[in-house]
């Protein structure tokens, strides 16, 4: 019984530990078309700003953000970031998780300054060489962090930044000059011309490029030049001696700029817009004095953004197939098995998993679909005949309050921290006060589920490989979660099967990738789905969705209607009005 | 002193004793509140919103729905060609809006109309213009419909019902009030004494008007 209680103080104090990355972030809801995101080197964070009235949300801080230099979105929505100490991360604009893509600590390798990604969703980014001046453009691989270098040296000796524009060129910032790179499908090498140097540039530092194609360049010295990327012309478009030290711009699709930098003697983001009328530049800061330390990177969201990919913050298993395994903690595994006993073999649900996933900064407002994606590490034993069935369920309590992951850890590339599974803290199949078993006095008993099954699926050991992913729809749990009406204690995983062999299907965990353990896949996510005004499904929202609701007003809205964007069960021009504010053209326009 | 005719002396008697009040949120109202039709015949309403911005200056309409409520024994409601949409939310025939009449409800007028239009040039992210700011102010007209009486006497009320006004960020507006209108179909031999009556007492409850409180009459 002191365990008991030693454990949940345990829980108590170390609970809030792994909590304050994520409760520095804020709470926060989907993306419309335009939002700025800006990284701040001196915090370090990444800020969420309203282009319209300067509000800022902070997204992100800390954790594995060291100096954030450089931003753009991914093809999926997550925000790609450059690090110059921590190498290029991924972080989920509105959850603000964050994960490494690759880790590169300090200048120790050639990471990236910055990023952009190219119309066909390719993340590309420039950088030097750190033994020579030699520049180089890589296309980074989202998933494996792998480089792949297209284009080095020539003209390129130090690059600040880039810029794609809509046919696929490149215009590599370097050091006073605009580098243009144009794949020849010919040679299929990236061709390199000289756009402009010199002129007005004196230490440019940030590049954009327009929808029209019209390169603005951000220049340490604050100035913005403008730059015609056919004849090479420069253009000043705006200066200011009471502004310094520009960062990045970024274009937006209705003529808008946005630079980030140092605005002497505060920091924050300007607009500049056109007008017509006195054919100038207007300038006007949109971020108020003090809450940017030191902007560098901007990007902006171009459609809206409404998806949350939420890693596990807890995941492992626990097994009794055989009485010594009933103790054991495997809560820094690499895998988490469910499956058959070994002994006797064969028998039923003799390995569950458990997952939890930090819903902390998840709005309950306009949930659409949750779904829980689990991705197969690889098969312990079985037969190729061998179908599994996962159910999921929701954890409930007791015999202890919440359950603990734990450190234990089997096998070769043990990551820091992790012990034995016998002297491993956590959760185990029978823990303290139930397992006579000396070495569980250090464990607690798993967790009691909801016997109804929320989700189910079946996987054929013969069809499924390490990698695939296995996706299962929890909405309704994460709904009541989210709702307040059940406890988020996780989710268990059970095969109540059996084709009388022992066999485990193996799913990947989150240590797997956060200590680089060999052989690694991803760990669980929970993605959340956000309805987006999409309501016809053709990816884009215009005045058909507008039309598809005023169609149905007044009508019952089901739990998970798309038209229902309030979430008050009506179908109602309440969300006829809301979903033109997400709309991408003027006027709805298709 | 037949029934219509204490009906119209109650509904001026009313007119008279709410003309002054201020109302702390927006009102909306049928108008004209009352009018005389020489049935059978048509006539025609509005359905207008007064002090949209009474308690917030910056507050732009969006989209709203209401149904207008009628005796369908006594009024026809003519949809074409007289259906008429203000500008406030932009021009319908133009795109600017997405607007419907459902009536396929005896008795029973459901609007609707949602502007597809971004609030103003300061906060648009598109920026296409036109935008709601320059469209509107604190009174909107919404909409202009036709109505035919074959009646041959009598009063018939019109009536606001299920009301939901949004602004332009997508949040419901509190609303003070509906106001509803009547028609009367006066007797021949009346017509004459009611129509000299109700324009003495329209003239009085006139002057006696405050201008700011006339901002507020519907």
């Amino acid at each position: 019984m002191k365990k008991s209680w030693f454990w949940r103080a345990l829980w108590v104090l170390t609970l809030p530990l792994t909590h304050i990355a994520i409760a520095q972030t804020l709470a926060n809801t989907a993306i419309a078309t335009g939002e700025l995101f800006v990284g701040d080197a001196r915090v370090p964070s990444i800020v969420r700003i309203d282009p319209s009235t300067g509000r800022q949300v902070t997204v992100a801080t800390g954790d594995k953000l060291k100096l954030p230099v450089g931003i753009t979105f991914a093809a999926n929505d997550d925000l790609i970031v450059t690090d110059h100490n921590a190498g290029v991360l991924r972080i989920n604009p509105i959850s603000g998780t964050q994960s490494y893509i690759y880790q590169c600590p300090g200048y120790t390798c050639d990471a990236p300054v910055k990023i952009a990604t190219s119309p066909d969703g390719r993340l590309i980014g420039v950088g030097s060489v750190t033994s020579s001046r030699v520049g180089r453009v890589v296309v980074l691989d989202p998933v494996t962090g792998d480089r792949n270098v297209i284009a080095s040296g020539g003209l390129l000796s130090s690059p600040q930044d880039l810029a794609i524009a809509k046919n696929g060129d490149i215009y590599v910032l370097d050091t006073n000059s605009i580098v243009r790179l144009r794949y020849n499908t010919t040679t299929h090498v990236w061709d390199q011309s000289l756009i402009s140097t010199g002129g007005l540039f004196r230490s440019p530092r940030g590049i954009a490029v327009a929808d029209n194609g019209y390169l603005y360049i951000a220049d340490l010295s604050g100035k913005v030049v403008g730059v015609d990327p056919v004849t090479g012309v420069q253009k000043l478009i705006a200066s200011s001696s009471s502004l310094i030290n520009y960062h990045d711009v970024v274009a937006t699709s209705n003529g808008d700029i946005f630079i980030s930098g140092e605005l002497a003697p505060d920091a924050g983001v300007i607009r500049l817009r056109f007008d017509t009328a006195s054919q100038t530049w207007r300038l006007k800061k949109i971020t108020a004095t003090g809450q940017l330390k030191a902007p560098d990177g901007i990007t902006l969201a171009r459609h809206p953004v409404s998806n949350i990919n939420l890693d596990a913050q807890q995941d492992t298993y626990v097994r009794r197939d055989l009485a010594v395994r009933q103790n054991d903690n495997y809560g820094r595994q690499e895998f988490m098995t469910v499956g058959t006993g070994r002994e006797p073999e064969g028998e039923a649900d003799a390995m569950r998993a458990l997952v939890q996933f930090d819903l902390t900064n998840v709005p309950i407002g306009q949930l659409q679909k949750a779904v829980l994606a689990l991705t197969i590490h690889s098969f312990d034993n079985g037969a190729p005949t061998s179908t599994y069935r996962i159910d999921a369920h929701r954890i409930l309590d007791g015999p202890f309050p919440v359950w603990i992951e734990g450190n234990g850890f089997e096998g070769s590339g043990e990551p820091p921290g992790a012990a034995d599974p016998d002297s491993a803290y956590g959760v185990a199949w029978l823990g303290a006060g139930a397992n006579p078993d000396p070495f569980a006095l250090n464990n607690e008993t798993q967790p009691g589920f909801d016997p109804l099954v929320v989700a189910s699926k079946a996987v054929s050991q013969a069809n499924a490989h390490a990698g695939d992913v296995i996706y299962m729809d929890v909405t309704p749990l994460v709904a009541a979660w989210l709702k307040g009406s059940a406890p988020n204690l996780g989710i268990m995983l059970v095969d109540p099967t059996s084709d009388g062999l022992f066999r485990g299907i193996r799913l990947g965990t989150r240590e797997g990738k956060l200590f680089g353990i060999p052989g690694a896949v991803a760990g669980p996510q929970l993605i959340i789905h956000y309805k987006d005004g999409d309501i016809n499904g053709d990816g884009k929202v215009d005045v058909n969705d507008v039309q598809a609701i005023m169609s149905a007003l007044d009508q019952k809205a089901g739990a998970q209607d798309p038209r229902d964007l309030d979430g008050d069960g009506w179908v109602t021009v309440l969300d006829a009005r809301r979903v033109t504010l997400l709309c991408s053209r003027p006027q709805c326009a298709p | 002193m037949n029934k219509s005719f204490v009906s119209v002396l109650m509904a001026i008697l009313m007119c008279i004793t709410s003309g002054g009040s201020a109302y702390a949120y927006p009102v909306v109202s049928i108008l004209p509140t009352q009018q005389f039709v020489d049935g059978p015949g048509t006539f025609s309403i509005s359905i207008n919103i007064n002090g949209l911005q009474v308690d917030n200056p910056n507050r732009l309409l969006g989209a709203f729905s209401v149904d207008l409520l009628f005796d369908p024994a006594v009024l026809t409601y003519l949809p074409f060609p007289s259906n008429n949409w203000g500008n406030a939310l932009g021009d319908v025939s133009a795109g600017e809006a997405l607007a419907d009449i459902d009536f396929s409800t005896p008795g029973i007028l459901h609007l609707s109309e949602v502007s597809l239009l971004e609030a103003n040039s300061d906060t648009c992210l598109l920026c296409g213009g036109p935008f709601l700011k320059d469209l509107q102010g604190n009174n909107l007209s919404l909409a202009t419909l036709q109505f035919f009486t074959a009646a041959t006497s009598g009063t018939t009320e019109l009536q606001l019902a299920k009301p939901l006004f949004v602004d332009a960020d997508g949040f419901p507006i509190p609303l003070d009030a509906l106001n509803g209108a009547f028609v009367h179909v006066p007797e021949p031999g009346n017509i004459v004494l009611l129509a000299l009556g109700f324009a003495i007492m329209t003239w009085r409850r006139h002057a006696k008007q405050s201008p700011s409180s006339r901002d507020h009459a519907a």
